[in-house]
């Protein structure tokens, strides 16, 4: 079955054609980084009037990489939620009236479940090309770590009958960010310090060249479900440590130059960072990264699973796919993150959960629309 | 040739199939403007089952393309775009204001639209009458070509009530004849034309613009008239508050 997915949950316009849940003919992302830099982060409105531009020739090119005509698809998947409604709309729409109009299957896919079905999607791709990789089974814990989400997922899934080739997957939601999401929090201390945007990507490369034990945040303490995350105190911490010091002034200069400097290298921008600087997103960002870590082990340990699924922006983090790599193989349990590729939003997740949804029978009409909050699973803490 | 004209721009919208200038089904919005990207496939059966047609039949897919509602006009021109795709069609994006324009019989020399763009302003569109001496530098021709009574002398604007006032008041001092228009339902720009001069000709709106978006669109398509991405993105007219308010 060759599934068109369409993904424009934020600031990326994005088609794929995947086949069968395991092949990824084509995906194609056109991202809107350029669009929003100046900004420091996703203007909602900017956001969808780009989706606009770009959602028919996105869908064409990935039609055209993957050999195929929209008359060649078998079904087509969007993602209706959780996102920016302006832009969920422009995707969905888009895809519900050329599925609606040529007689296509039709299904939503929530966003969040498409960055699990990530690491399924690409774990199986890799034992299919005969790779040496061990099989990402289920039941699992899942960390959905961007911009917009921090939530961690107890993912199941169920056999349909036994001549059919399906899987229902069950998500139950054991915890979520209280206030920014992680790579909101890198966003904002990286505008704050005049790093440049996506904030994310920036701090992961300057942060080797910092101490890590430079600045002691501490731990982040939780009232209630110890499996919810809070990172808008850490960023308000960081706050404080630069405001009317040295860290500001230095801060302030560097957004002059930024402001002359055409796309900085990170060696140029390192050289206009102070070590104090470099320290404080070392630390920073280890703060981040162990909090992430530290919550969902404690979450493998709670549901008594041994895989971990890591998905979404954040996901590229190298710290944070090294700490975690290091932690589970101390404790005997399995890490799996998607490429970069597929671990930033993308369409060929959505094609992929949408898959498994209409070989269960699910199917979308007329009705179908956009969620700005849509929840996965049921609260299970 | 079997048009399918629609306009997710106001809650005032609606869909129509037309065949040439005759009407075969229309169907009036009835729900809030918020709901179209459910509300303009429903009000799309309905108009096929009226005319009992198919969507593949169409041969013209007109949309409004704004200005009005942002997530609207997206919504119009995303289905839009796909159905175009879906059925290898042409696909014509409509300007409301040229729509309100082409709708009832002027004779004035200039045309002016104007629609209730919230916030205390007022989306207004200058046309005049094709042929006639040029009364104002003009502007690109974003949706006036050959054949209409009307082509656009300049690209919309957003004015604040005061501004668009003078624009008016300086337009009939030069001695040229206008006609205002505005829709119906929309008082705010209505209760305009209490404090305009009286000589100026004023006209109401009734009901939908898909008719006239048709009409529009297939003058468009006879005329051979080059489609234009700009065309089919949307017309906004205002800017993001984004933009507006940056300070570098």
């Amino acid at each position: 079955m060759l599934v068109l997915g369409i993904e424009s949950s934020c600031d990326e316009t994005a088609a794929a054609v995947v086949a069968d849940g395991e092949e990824i003919r084509s995906s194609v992302v056109a991202s809107q980084v350029l669009t929003h830099e100046k900004y420091g982060g996703v203007v909602p409105e900017l956001a969808s009037r780009e989706h606009l531009r770009k959602i028919q020739p996105v869908v064409e090119e990935a039609c055209r990489q993957a050999q195929v005509t929209i008359h060649d698809v078998d079904a087509i998947a969007v993602t209706e939620g959780p996102g920016l409604i302006g832009s969920l709309l422009v995707g969905l729409v888009y895809g519900k009236a050329l599925a609606l109009s040529l007689d296509k299957p039709l299904v939503g896919v929530n966003h969040l479940e498409g960055h699990i079905h990530a690491v399924w999607l690409e774990n199986k791709m890799a034992r299919i090309a005969g790779k040496p990789v061990a099989e990402a089974a289920l039941p699992a814990v899942a960390l959905v770590v961007s911009g917009g989400h921090t939530s961690l997922f107890l993912v199941e899934a169920s056999s349909h009958a036994a001549d059919h080739p399906g899987r229902v997957f069950t998500y139950s939601q054991l915890g979520r960010t209280r206030d920014d999401a992680a790579g909101e929090a890198f966003d904002k201390v990286a505008k704050l310090l005049a790093l440049g945007y996506p904030g994310g990507p920036i701090i992961d490369r300057l942060a080797p060249f910092g101490n890590p034990l430079a600045v002691d945040f501490g731990h982040i303490k939780m009232k209630g479900n110890p499996l919810d995350f809070s990172f808008s105190g850490l960023k308000t911490a960081v706050l404080y440590r630069v405001r009317g010091t040295e860290l500001a002034k230095e801060a302030g200069e560097r957004r002059a130059w930024r402001k002359t400097a055409d796309r900085p290298s990170d060696d140029d921008l390192r050289a206009h960072c102070a070590q104090a600087t470099l320290d404080l997103i070392a630390s920073f960002q280890k703060a981040v990264v162990q909090d992430l870590v530290e919550r969902t082990l404690a979450a493998a340990d709670a549901c008594h699973v041994d895989a971990i699924f890591v998905s979404g922006g954040v996901a590229c983090n190298s710290l944070l796919r090294q700490r975690f790599t290091e932690a589970t193989r101390r404790q005997g349990l399995q890490a799996f993150f998607p490429s970069p590729a597929l671990s930033t939003d993308n369409a060929a997740m959505i094609a992929a959960a949408g898959y498994y949804k209409l070989l269960a029978g699910e199917r979308a009409g007329v009705s179908l629309t956009a969620h700005a909050s849509f929840p996965l699973g049921a609260n299970r803490m | 040739m079997l048009i399918l004209a629609f306009d997710t721009t106001s809650e005032k919208g609606g869909v129509g199939i037309f065949k040439n200038t005759e009407c075969l089904a229309a169907v009036p919005n009835q729900g809030p403007a918020n709901l179209y990207s459910i509300t303009l496939f429903e009000m799309v059966q309905q108009a096929l089952a009226q005319a009992r047609l198919e969507l593949r039949e169409i041969g013209l897919y007109a949309v409004a393309n704004g200005p009005g509602s942002f997530t609207g006009i997206r919504v119009g021109l995303a289905a839009a775009r796909a159905w175009g795709k879906a059925f290898e069609r042409p696909v014509r994006g409509v300007s409301v204001l040229a729509a309100l324009v082409n709708k009832p019989r002027l004779t004035s020399d200039w045309a002016f639209p104007i629609l209730d763009a919230r916030r205390g302003e007022f989306f207004l569109g200058c046309f005049r009458r094709a042929g006639s001496a040029d009364l104002r530098p003009s502007g690109p021709r974003l949706f006036g070509p050959a054949g209409h009574c009307y082509e656009a002398a300049d690209t919309g604007w957003v004015l604040r009530p005061e501004a668009l006032r003078s624009f008016l008041e300086e337009q009939l001092a030069s001695g040229a004849s206008a006609t205002c228009l505005v829709r119906a339902h929309d008082q705010a720009s209505q209760a305009l034309g209490e404090r305009l001069p009286p000589s100026l000709g004023w006209e109401r709106i009734e009901g939908t613009l898909t008719d006239s978006i048709a009409s529009v669109a297939q003058k468009e398509e006879q005329a051979g008239s080059p489609r234009s991405d700009s065309q089919l993105d949307a017309y906004y007219i205002r800017r993001p508050d984004a933009e507006v308010n940056w300070k570098d």
